[in-house]
């Protein structure tokens, strides 16, 4: 291109043309019918004239097809690189009419175009990046995470959840989550509209969290779950974010410690057992010949080895209720008769601290009650045995039943040491002890109120204490009357 | 064979110990002589049976009951139990598991083969077993409810 000799013209395009036209064919007109009047009789200087007029014409459409065609082979030129996405060619047109506000405005948008997409890229390549980098998150994330879309169907999962579950991405994208795994709370199932809590009305997520559930899919495993609705970018679109913390480990251990303690508590029955009998048998053929410090000797051999048969028992009454094994079997009894029985079996042990030790006969009538016999008689040793231990020498322990509003309540009460207000709340729970080891001496694993209180609840009772330090406690149980 | 039919221990063996025998299949030698001992001690007259083969050889005996341990050496109670309740010459007596091992579903599927009750050891007072001995010989029908019974 070389047209940086052409003219610069402020006229409008139009204006231009016009002008051209009026030259083209007023100039000439004028100009042949001069020259034909004067030399009328003079063919050649027509002719003159008539190559005049077409040479200006040509010379004319030359001009007009360069002034037009050259910006618009420039425009051309210009459009393609774009499509090609050359930011980088310029229309050079030096005219200050349209058609040089066009090369401006090409040359404006090719740059700005330049400049954006320049831009975007960057852009793209970042969220590209951070899209990236998330995923590694999860799929580095210690802990199992499923996301699921409205419909409850798995759309994502990342590796952790791949091995909690033994499947993979492909084959769970598209699943229902209900078909994909079978989730179970202490064995009972828990379905996928239970796990998957919604938003509430005031669009608050609601968080479902639950310990220990137990997952049945490829395999089985164990996890927490904390599971949450999810709002989708754009917020129309809600979902699920399930987050399983794997607990599979812990389980096994637990379950491999739970064995090794009911195999060893099993193991203890028998030589308990051979001490009880030949205690039996031996007070049985030489009791009549034994002076009193003989058979207070042997009475303590007695009450040691019935201590050691309810630690047994309560050891394995642990591990049956961490496999959720206790099972409690309802039969109706004379509850006044079996609690006086109870108290009968400690008439040694009390009399040995010399602690008063006695039954109140309950003045109103006691209701029938159906409980299992042998657990409910060991929460009501646990509460006995635990007031002979706790109650100093020469105190008193006493046994109270009294009718409630459809329960029957019975009362352990002792002039005991008391219990400090602020262990109180703590006193039911597993491996729970008032005082430190040491302080305490050997009174207790911290097992017995608690496995109390789990028989009391299957037995849909209450149970509770009230104690003063330095006056004693009163632990209470209720046991629901049967509706007749 | 370490077994042996004991009734030389017995003090005062009455007429009618005959209609009183027992047969004791335990293979704990503490516990075996303590049962014998309070057995023999009320009247009874008591074979004793420390693993399940002698256990079989001696329930040919036709004991009035038998008192069967579950984790013995040779062929476990079980076992033997269902080979005493398929044979038509010893499945008519009375048999009481007497064990430590109170695990559940054990206990279940031997009161399906035939146990007519259980007692655990550990929680069983030596007056008690004398009563229940008492009762099933009495009553060779009666059977505990395997419901009812406190298992591990």
């Amino acid at each position: 291109m070389s047209n940086g000799s052409a003219p610069k013209s402020k006229l409008p395009l139009r204006a231009k043309i016009i002008l051209w036209l009026i030259i083209v064919s007023v100039v000439p007109a004028i100009f042949s019918t001069v020259i034909t009047q004067i030399f009328i009789n003079n063919i050649s200087l027509v002719l003159v004239g008539l190559i005049f007029i077409v040479l200006v014409i040509i010379l004319v459409i030359i001009n007009l097809s360069y002034k037009i065609t050259n910006p618009l082979l420039q425009l051309k030129n210009g459009l393609d690189s774009l499509l090609q996405n050359n930011f980088s060619f310029r229309m050079t047109l030096n005219s200050q009419d349209e058609l040089g506000q066009i090369a401006t405005s090409y040359n404006q948008l090719s740059t700005n175009l330049n400049t954006l997409i320049a831009s975007t890229t960057t852009n793209l390549g970042s969220i590209t990046l951070q899209r990236d980098f998330l995923q590694n998150i999860l799929a580095t994330f210690p802990e199992a995470v499923i996301v699921l879309n409205s419909q409850l169907v798995v759309i994502f999962l990342n590796t952790k959840a791949e091995q909690l579950l033994g499947t993979n991405m492909k084959s769970s994208y598209g699943k229902a989550i209900g078909l994909l795994i079978k989730v179970f709370s202490s064995n009972d199932p828990l379905l996928p509209d239970e796990y998957c809590p919604t938003f509430n009305t005031v669009g608050q997520p609601q968080i479902f969290t639950r310990k220990g559930i137990r997952l049945v899919s490829e395999k089985e495993s164990y996890a927490d779950l904390v599971s949450q609705p999810l709002k989708f970018p754009g917020g129309l679109q809600t979902g699920h974010l399930l987050t399983f913390h794997d607990i599979s480990d812990e389980k096994h251990f637990d379950e491999m410690k739970l064995d090794f303690v009911s195999m060893a508590a099993h193991e203890l029955r028998t030589p308990l057992t051979a001490i009880k009998g030949y205690l039996y048998v031996f007070l049985r053929d030489y009791g009549p010949y034994l002076n009193q410090e003989q058979v207070t000797f042997l009475t303590r051999v007695n009450i040691a080895a019935q201590k050691l048969v309810s630690l047994v028992e309560n050891l394995l009454n642990i591990t049956r209720i961490e496999k959720k094994a206790l099972v409690i079997h309802l039969e109706p009894i004379d509850w006044i008769d079996d609690v006086k029985t109870t108290v009968e079996e400690f008439r040694d042990q009390a009399k040995d601290k010399r602690q008063e030790l006695i039954f109140v006969t309950p003045t109103q009538e006691i209701p029938k009650l159906k409980v299992d016999k042998f657990r409910i008689n060991e929460v009501l040793a646990n509460l006995i045995s635990n007031a002979i231990s706790y109650t100093p020498i020469g105190g008193r322990i006493a046994v109270l039943i009294e009718k409630g509003d459809q329960e029957v309540i019975t009362h352990v009460q002792d002039t005991g040491e008391g219990i400090p207000a602020d262990a109180i709340p703590h006193l039911f729970n597993k491996f729970f002890r008032v005082s430190g080891v040491l302080e305490q001496g050997s009174k207790g694993t911290g097992l017995g109120l608690y496995i109390t209180k789990t028989i009391v609840g299957m037995h849909n009772g209450r149970i509770w204490v009230k104690s003063e330090v330095g006056k004693g406690s009163t632990f209470s149980f209720s046991l629901p009357v049967v509706a007749k | 064979m370490d077994s042996q039919i004991g009734s030389s221990t017995s003090n005062t063996p009455t007429a009618d110990t005959a209609k009183k025998h027992v047969l004791l299949i335990e293979d704990e030698f503490f516990i075996a002589d303590l049962y014998k001992n309070i057995l023999t001690n009320a009247g009874f007259e008591v074979a004793l049976a420390q693993d399940g083969d002698a256990g079989l050889k001696l329930a040919q005996g036709m004991p009035k009951l038998i008192l069967l341990d579950i984790m013995l050496p040779k062929v476990n109670g079980v076992k033997i139990l269902s080979l005493l309740k398929s044979d038509e010459k010893t499945r008519h007596i009375p048999v009481i598991l007497l064990t430590n091992l109170g695990q559940a579903d054990v206990i279940q599927e031997a009161f399906k083969i035939g146990a007519q009750g259980y007692l655990l050891k550990m929680h069983l007072n030596p007056a008690d077993l004398v009563k229940y001995v008492n009762d099933f010989i009495a009553n060779p029908n009666l059977k505990m409810d395997v419901n009812s019974l406190v298992l591990d």
